[in-house]
């Protein structure tokens, strides 16, 4: 049983690396003509070409926009997932629905008609305009996020803090935040990374003037610079394995609209 | 609590209201945009050959990536619930949760880097070995990426629906003399059944509204929906927009309608 364990995590091992290895070994790869299967030189040539191709303000790009996203996220999203988590009304199953179900479609239903009405308000291939159009994947998983973490929340701690005399915004600070904080920074966490991936969105509502770090991994990517390439997909992937322990069990708890 | 349940639903309003002005103010453009000259626009689009194509490429790969995602997800699931709680199979299960959580640009650039016809497959093989698998008419590249990266997100998601109950009545059936292929089609499969039919479902929507995994790995013509549309509204002719906007909508009502008949039919069961 144990050895059998062992070979599936071995076998389950192999399929991943086998798929990311060529990315890790181009990212430190000097020199590496085919057909050879292993590079001829190693250096950093790759990562420190990258730096200097547009993949800093890349970066702070990313960043600021999926900061954005991800704080703006969670203050529309916190009163939405109390409700629901609390199930407090009437109706609550089918504006779950409403607010959970852009998360499924495709970002490319949705973005040419955001560009071209982004256009007559001065929104399209501006910052904030990317911002505001990667919500729409983004606030489904902080309103599912946070609405599981409420369902396990008692509202009688809050009923208790106030029949003592204490005021809404004591309330708040002192039991309520406490209390759901690790459910909330999971849907901070979760909606940046959302946006931090998000390539489509960026691409046309940025209209090419706002370059993130996916928009300019694609142009390396075409333009055929493995090297290059490799060493950016390295920079884009940091956040990403850093957060992978707190998004993978938001991931697979929201995809089941927010029972998780 | 009567107050309460009054004002209970207020809160939503502010998510609700963002989301109605993005995603349908999305939709009442795009709407009115592809009938700026009356029907010009779908009449263009419907009469192009591309359309048929586009569309044919699109739901086979879509359904391809969705059925082979649920079917290898499903034996994953099943693999690694054999050893679920020894060491290697929680091994196995963190394993899962990498692929899921790779942007799927990056997961497109590792399969251009393996499957081109100088990637390291052709040189593991010795070189003009592989026919090509990326920008090819079949979409080798695309699915591979698809089922690679969901593969796993549907063996999380039917773990997660075997747990508890499921393993009592299994163990319920194997007593009561049932053959291990029985508890598995009386007792597993109708347990991981809804489970399989979201992940199908949300795999199959994601690959028919693929944008950034085709535009990077798919041939040029036939291509799939999401990069015709791309191509269409970024045409340097401005009067092919609406003709944009048409097969962005003729994405979003396929997804619609493939949502909707997956309900149906949960719900009839």
């Amino acid at each position: 049983m144990k050895a059998r364990g062992l070979m599936v995590a071995l076998l389950a091992f192999v399929a991943i690396a086998a798929v990311l290895l060529p990315l890790a070994l181009w990212s430190v790869a000097q020199q590496w003509f085919p057909p050879a299967l292993w590079p001829q030189k190693f250096g950093l040539r790759g990562l420190r070409e990258v730096a200097r191709s547009g993949a800093v303000s890349a970066t702070i790009a990313s960043a600021l926009v999926a900061s954005a996203v991800a704080l703006l996220s969670a203050v529309i999203a916190y009163p939405a997932g109390r409700a629901l988590g609390l199930a407090t009304f009437r109706g609550h199953v089918a504006m779950r629905t409403w607010l959970i179900a852009p998360a499924l479609l495709p970002p490319m239903a949705a973005a040419l008609g955001l560009h071209s009405g982004f256009i007559r308000l001065g929104l399209a291939d501006t910052t904030l305009g990317v911002v505001l159009s990667h919500l729409v994947p983004a606030l489904p998983y902080a309103v599912s996020v946070i609405a599981a973490t409420f369902s396990g929340f008692d509202a009688r701690y809050e009923t208790v803090a106030r029949n003592l005399g204490a005021s809404r915004l004591r309330v708040l600070t002192a039991v309520t935040l406490p209390l759901i904080w690790p459910g909330l920074l999971v849907a901070v966490l979760f909606t940046f990374l959302v946006s931090w991936s998000q390539y489509a969105l960026t691409l046309i509502v940025g209209g090419g003037v706002v370059i993130t770090l996916p928009v300019l991994l694609f142009g390396l990517a075409s333009g055929g610079d493995l090297h290059l390439t490799a060493a950016a997909c390295v920079a884009f992937l940091v956040p990403v394995l850093l957060l992978l322990p707190v998004t993978a069990r938001a991931l697979t708890g929201s995809a089941l609209g927010g029972r998780g | 609590m009567r107050r309460g349940k009054a004002w209970g639903g207020f809160g939503t309003v502010p998510a609700a209201l963002v989301l109605l002005l993005l995603f349908g103010g999305a939709l009442t453009q795009a709407l009115s945009t592809s009938f700026e000259d009356g029907t010009r626009a779908w009449g263009r689009v419907f009469a192009s050959d591309e359309l048929f194509e586009s569309l044919a490429l699109t739901w086979r790969v879509a359904l391809l990536s969705s059925s082979v995602a649920a079917a290898l997800g499903l034996a994953l699931a099943l693999v690694v619930r054999r050893v679920f709680a020894t060491f290697g199979g929680r091994v196995a299960r963190v394993l899962l949760q990498v692929p899921l959580s790779m942007p799927h640009l990056v997961v497109a650039i590792s399969t251009l880097m393996l499957l081109s016809q100088s990637g390291l497959l052709d040189r593991l093989l010795g070189g003009n070995a592989v026919p090509a698998l990326t920008n090819d008419a079949f979409s080798v590249g695309i699915i591979f990426t698809y089922v690679w990266k969901e593969a796993p997100f549907v063996a999380v998601l039917v773990l997660s629906a075997l747990r508890g109950e499921t393993l009592k009545l299994e163990e319920v059936a194997r007593n009561l003399g049932a053959s291990p292929w029985l508890v598995f089609r009386d007792v597993t499969l109708p347990a991981a059944l809804p489970a399989l039919r979201i992940g199908a479902a949300l795999v199959f929507a994601y690959a028919f509204g693929a944008f950034e995994v085709p535009r990077l790995l798919g041939q040029t013509r036939p291509s799939m929906l999401g990069v015709w549309s791309f191509r269409l509204y970024t045409d340097v002719d401005l009067s092919r927009r609406p003709e944009a906007m048409v097969v962005a909508l003729l994405i979003f009502a396929s997804v619609g309608v493939a949502a909707l008949a997956l309900n149906v039919k949960g719900r009839a069961r």
